[in-house]
Order: structure tokens, then sequence, then C-alpha cells
């Protein structure tokens, strides 16, 4: 394997991966701070990217697609949190939140269904981040470059509110003892909402994103939630940097995989998962607890 | 944890594959013979004829679905949907082009809504999958599309009947003519399935029986949105020219990605007609300018039923129509005839297959025959390159193959 060919896949699976932490990010906070396993969060991502579709063609700027999507989205997310999802909490197990959450990937897949339609649709990326540049010789498309600088530039943010505000430090506490947070005075019921929400924004906002590179079709949702799911499993459920990490391994594994192995490339990302369970139970960076 | 986590996976995978299919769509589509004003003319008397019609309504080749029950009813509707003095009714059913699917969907039309003909199927695969059944249940099925060669050679049956092409008849036309015109050496790819392996097997058999060299393979899954990852890797094995066959989306994302990652203008591409039908090139314009193809119909074809179908098919559903709207055309055709020929009275399957082999359709594609030792039709292949003309991304033709059969006959 060349150096530009190397180069050339590990930027396309780091592209891949910015928009894998994207949806992770959410789902172990919703996970860490809730304990709730949210299924439908693929669906968010598949919402969000067939909105942007619309909004797109409606609107004619991807851009203002990309500023009102996720807010549009989250204000979903909380609806189904406060209505939906809070009357679930303090039940043993997790059982009936699998459920409900399962339930809404079926009602959300069958709503774009009904909505879009089933022919497979493409959104292409905005004019100005549509060309062609070249990097060490091999052509790349400018968007994918976008996305990388993009998904980094989040995370950042993402890290700088977890870690410098008082908001960070609410969560960050809640993930780490729900209780002694609630005896604290402060108002979960309202964290968690913000928080669901939040999550529910950040997929979203990969999905219009993703949408230019993964395409849309039905059983995106799932595709996405699987990935996701092998993401915060290897980095750790709950953990941020966890999930950082464990998209980049993933990101990397499924595009080496689909280009070295192209019948075999799912079953790379599950090796991977199953290899890190094996030496560390609790994932990359997780408590160490099953 | 890790357990409820990886029960949530399964549960998910299996989710994600079913969700995009629970809703069947199956349809019922009737049209009866109008009569004018004062109920002067007979409308036909007969049994309502079933036609079983199995396309892919959503997924990967949605679009060719849609395209070619367009152009199905438009012929029905122009012989007032009866012929043979039989009313005929359309049953449709979603094979999802998944071969599983498939199978439990002729199922459900042959034992259930007990049709009396099959037509459709558009994935090689999913042709495959029902082939032993459509023989066991000896229903006649007009493919449409679908043209996996092992039905034209060792697995023929005589129910089955390609008034499509062969996969192989479109890449083999071409090969020998790639080689003579372009280039000498050639990168193969296509999706993971019989289509695919087909076509470039049927390119390779003339390309290197002309003198020239395959250099590489590659298949990706059928349904793939990301090509960066496949196109990448055949970048860095510096092909001198590729071939390629994909459909549908595939098509679509292929095309996309092959000028994003530099290859467009630096390695000529050829292609079996499929990815670059009109429907195609609407969706990626410019991108697919220089490209070179073979198709066993064109756009531009100037002969009196393509003149006639053409602006019917335009004024009916405002798109372009495009080489799957064609051969469902002619489905729809022979089935008529069928038909009329034997007064709807098909039981005889020996009559049936009489009436098959001595058809001669007035296809848009010009006269078209079945060879009675492939059962599919033999027809004229053009050498097509992809141009802007004016405003317009379309297909101009360069050369062409008559009466072409692949694998060929003695």
């Amino acid at each position: 394997m060349s150096p530009e060919l190397l180069l050339t896949q590990a930027l396309n699976g780091l592209a891949f991966a910015m928009l894998l932490f994207l949806v992770a990010a959410g789902l172990t906070l919703i996970f860490g701070l809730m304990d709730v396993l949210n299924l439908a969060h693929g669906s968010f991502f598949m919402l969000g990217a067939y909105l942007g579709l619309t909004f797109v063609r409606t609107l004619g700027n991807f851009w203002l697609a990309l500023a009102l999507v996720p807010p549009l989205v989250a204000l979903l997310g909380l609806l189904v949190e406060r209505f939906l999802l809070r009357r679930l909490y303090g039940r043993p197990g997790h059982l009936d939140q699998v459920l409900l959450t399962l339930g809404l990937l079926f009602i959300m897949a069958d709503m774009v269904h009904w909505q879009w339609g089933a022919a497979i649709q493409s959104l292409h990326p905005p004019p100005g981040l549509d060309g062609t540049t070249v990097i060490l010789g091999s052509s790349f498309p400018v968007y994918r470059l976008f996305v990388i600088g993009f998904g980094l530039a989040l995370a950042l943010v993402l890290w700088l509110l977890l870690d410098r505000t008082r908001w960070g430090a609410v969560i960050r506490a809640g993930v780490h003892d729900r209780q002694m947070v609630q005896h604290l005075g402060i108002n979960i019921d309202a964290v968690y909402s913000g928080a669901f929400a939040f999550g529910c924004g950040l997929a979203a906002l990969s999905g219009v994103v993703g949408a230019p590179i993964v395409g849309l079709y039905l059983g995106l949702d799932a595709e996405v939630l699987i990935l996701a799911l092998i993401v915060i499993v290897i980095g750790g459920l709950g953990s941020f940097a966890g999930s950082f990490l464990g998209s980049l391994l993933v990101g990397q594994a499924d595009t080496f995989g689909r280009a070295l192995l192209p019948e075999f490339s799912m079953f790379l990302s599950f090796g991977v998962m199953a290899l890190v369970l094996l030496f560390r139970p609790g994932g990359l960076l997780g408590r160490g607890r099953l | 944890m890790s357990v409820l986590l990886v029960c949530a996976m399964i549960l998910a995978a299996a989710c994600g594959s079913a969700g995009s299919g629970t809703t069947g769509g199956s349809g019922a589509s009737t049209g009866n013979g109008q009569a004018g004003g004062g109920g002067e003319e007979t409308g036909p008397t007969g049994e309502p004829f079933k036609v079983g019609v199995l396309l892919p309504y959503s997924g990967v080749y949605a679009a060719l679905g849609e395209s070619m029950t367009n152009a199905m009813e438009l012929y029905f509707e122009s012989i007032g949907w009866q012929a043979g003095g039989r009313p005929i009714e359309l049953i449709k059913e979603d094979t999802e082009a998944n071969p599983e699917v498939g199978l439990r969907r002729v199922r459900k039309l042959v034992e259930q809504d007990e049709v009396d003909i099959l037509t459709g199927v558009v994935s090689s695969g999913v042709l495959m999958s029902i082939r032993d059944y459509v023989d066991e249940a000896g229903v006649f099925l007009i493919s449409s599309n679908a043209g996996a060669v092992p039905i034209a050679t060792d697995r023929k049956s005589p129910y089955i009947w390609l008034v499509s092409y062969t996969n192989a008849q479109p890449p083999s036309a071409l090969g020998a003519w790639w080689y003579e015109n372009v280039a000498q050496e050639v990168f193969l790819t296509a999706p993971d399935y019989q289509a695919g392996y087909d076509s470039t097997g049927a390119f390779r058999e003339t390309f290197e029986a002309a003198g020239g060299r395959v250099v590489g393979e590659l298949f990706p899954p059928l349904g793939t949105t990301d090509y960066a990852p496949y196109l990448t890797q055949i970048r860095e094995a510096n092909p001198a020219s590729i071939y390629a066959f994909f459909a549908g989306s595939d098509a679509r994302n292929f095309i996309l990605a092959y000028e994003q990652y530099g290859l467009k203008g630096q390695i000529p591409l050829a292609a079996a007609g499929f990815m670059f039908d009109e429907t195609t090139l609407a969706a990626v314009g410019e991108a697919a300018v220089g490209h070179y193809h073979s198709m066993h119909w064109a756009y531009t074809l100037d002969n009196p039923v393509n003149r006639q179908f053409v602006p019917a098919y335009e004024e009916r559903f405002g798109v372009k129509p495009d080489l799957y709207a064609v051969q469902a055309y002619d489905a729809a055709q022979l089935i008529a005839h069928i038909l009329n020929e034997l007064d709807g009275d098909i039981s005889d399957d020996e009559a049936v297959r009489q009436v098959i082999l001595n058809a001669q359709l007035d296809s848009p594609r010009g006269k078209l025959r079945f060879d009675p030792e492939r059962h599919a039709v033999r027809q004229t292949f053009y050498i097509l390159r992809v141009e802007k003309v004016g405003d317009d991304v379309t297909n101009v033709v360069v050369d062409s193959v008559e009466d072409w059969m692949w694998p060929p006959t003695e």
C-alpha cells in the first residue's frame, strides 16, 4: 500500500469518524447521564439528514439548513423525553426504555418512508465545498476535509463546554453519580431534558453534515445506530473522550475494511469491539465495570 | 450491561433490514376498456387476466421499478387494458431487489393472488432465487430486466423468457470495440452479486479474446453509498481504463465519486449501458460527460415505434423514458400478443412457447425476436458516448453491433 493510498484512506476514515463521533457523543451522553439506551438515536440522525435535504431544496441554502435542522430535531427530542421517556424513569432494568425507543425507531422509519419515499436520494455538498483538491499528489474531495475540520472543531467545543462551564460540571457530576446531583438540589429533570434534546440535536447535526457523504436511504437509521453503539462500547459507556477514541477506531476500521475486504467490513468493526472488550470489558476509557 | 447492548445491536440490525420493507407495497391496478359514449362497443368479456408484477419499489433500484411500472401502464392504456377478450389486471409486489423477499412475494402472487403470468424482476439475484419456484409452479415469467446468464444457459427454464437481454450481451458487445478503440488494459468493478459477475465476466471474455489484459477487479457490496474507499483503491492500481457496471443509485454515487476523486478525464471509463441511462444522467449531469457505454436502445433512436413511444411517455409522466421503461413496455406488448394469439387462453404451455418463439416484436429498440436456444432476445447494441449537446447531457451513438447474442449460439 503506497503512502498516498494510506493517506487518502486514512482521511476517508477520519471524515467518517467525525460523523460517528457526533452521533456517539449524544448517545453516550444520554446513556451515561440518564442510563437510557436510546435505540432511536440513529433515527434522529436519519431525520436530520432527510430534513436537511428538504430544507436545502426549499431554502436553496445548505448553511441555513445546517443552522435550522438541529434545533428543530432537538425540540422533537425534548418532546419525546418530556412526554414519553420521563414516564419510565425509576422503573427497574432497561427493558421498558429499550421497547419504547425501539418503537420510536419503527415509527420514525415509517414516517421518513411515508414523507420522502423509498428511492435512495443524494444531497450535493454546498457550492464552494463541492470541488476537489490535491493532497500529496492525490485528489481528495474538499467536502470531506470540511467534515474533518468541522468535527474536530465541534469536538473541541464540546470538550470546552463539558470542562469549563457550569452546565458541563453538572453533567459530568450526573454521569458520575446521579443520586448525589439530585441530593444537591439541582433540577435533575431539566438537566435530563436538556441533555436528551442536546444529544438528539447533535445526531441531527451529524445527519445534515453527513448526508452528502453517506447518502439518504431507508435503513440508514439502523446502520448508524449499530456503528454508534459499537463506538460507545469500545470507548466506554458515558465517556466522551472514549467516544472520540472509539469513533476514530471504528471510522478507520470501517473504511479500511470496506476497501480491503468488502464483504467483511461490518465484521471488522465488530471484531475491533470484541478485541477491546476482551482486554477492557468496560471499554477503553470506561469505568471498568460491566 | 454489555449483554444488553449486544442484544440491542442484534435487534437494531434485524429491524434495520426489515424496517424498510414492512409496508410490502402491494397494490393492484386495473383498467377496464372504456366504451365510447353509447356502449356500442363490446368490452372484454372474459375472466380478468392477472399479471403478477415483481419489481423493486424501495432500495437501490426503486427508480427502475417506478419507470417500468409507468411503461407497462402506458402500453396497457393504449390498448384499453384488454387483450384476447380479457381485461388485464396488474398486481404489484415489492421485491426490494432482495432475493429472499422476492421469493416470498412471488409465492404470494402465485399461491394467494393466483396470477396467470409473471413479469418484472429487476435484480438478477432475485431472478436466480425464484427460478426454481417459477419453473416448478409452471407459471410463465417474462423478465423485463433481470438477465442472469445462467437463466439463458445451464439453468434455463421453459417458463422463463428474457425480453430484456442477457447480462452478458451489453458488455460483450463493447469488449472487442474497447480494445480496438480505447485501451489495451482494463480494471473491472461491479457490485458484489450475480449481475456484477455476469457483466464483468462477459466484458472480460470479448476483451481478452481481442488481445486485452485485465489488471485487477473489485466488487463493492450492492447498495454502497460511499465509493471513496473503493475508488481510492482503484486509483492506486492506476489502470489504463476501467470497466464498471452499476445501476440505480449505485450508478449515481459511483459516477459522482469518480469525478470527486479525480479519475474523470484521467482514466477512460467504459460501462454497460445501465450506468448512463436517462434517469441516471438526469441525476449526475455533466459528471458523466466523456464516458462510454453500450446499450440496446438510445433515446434518440429513429424508428417509428420509438418516435411514438418517447413523446407519449414524456407527456404522460413528465420525465424522459429510460431503457428499463422500454423493456417493460416490450414485456407488456409480448403479454398482450400472447393473449391475442391464443384468444385469452394460456392453459397450453407449448402453444404459449410457440407464440413467443414466433413473435416479432416492434419495440422502440427496433425489431426483436427470441433466440430459441437462449430464451432471450437477439438485438442491436449501440456504442454510446455521453456528451453535452447544447444544454442537455445525452447519449450519442458512436458505433453499433447488430443481431447480437452472448453467450453465443452456434
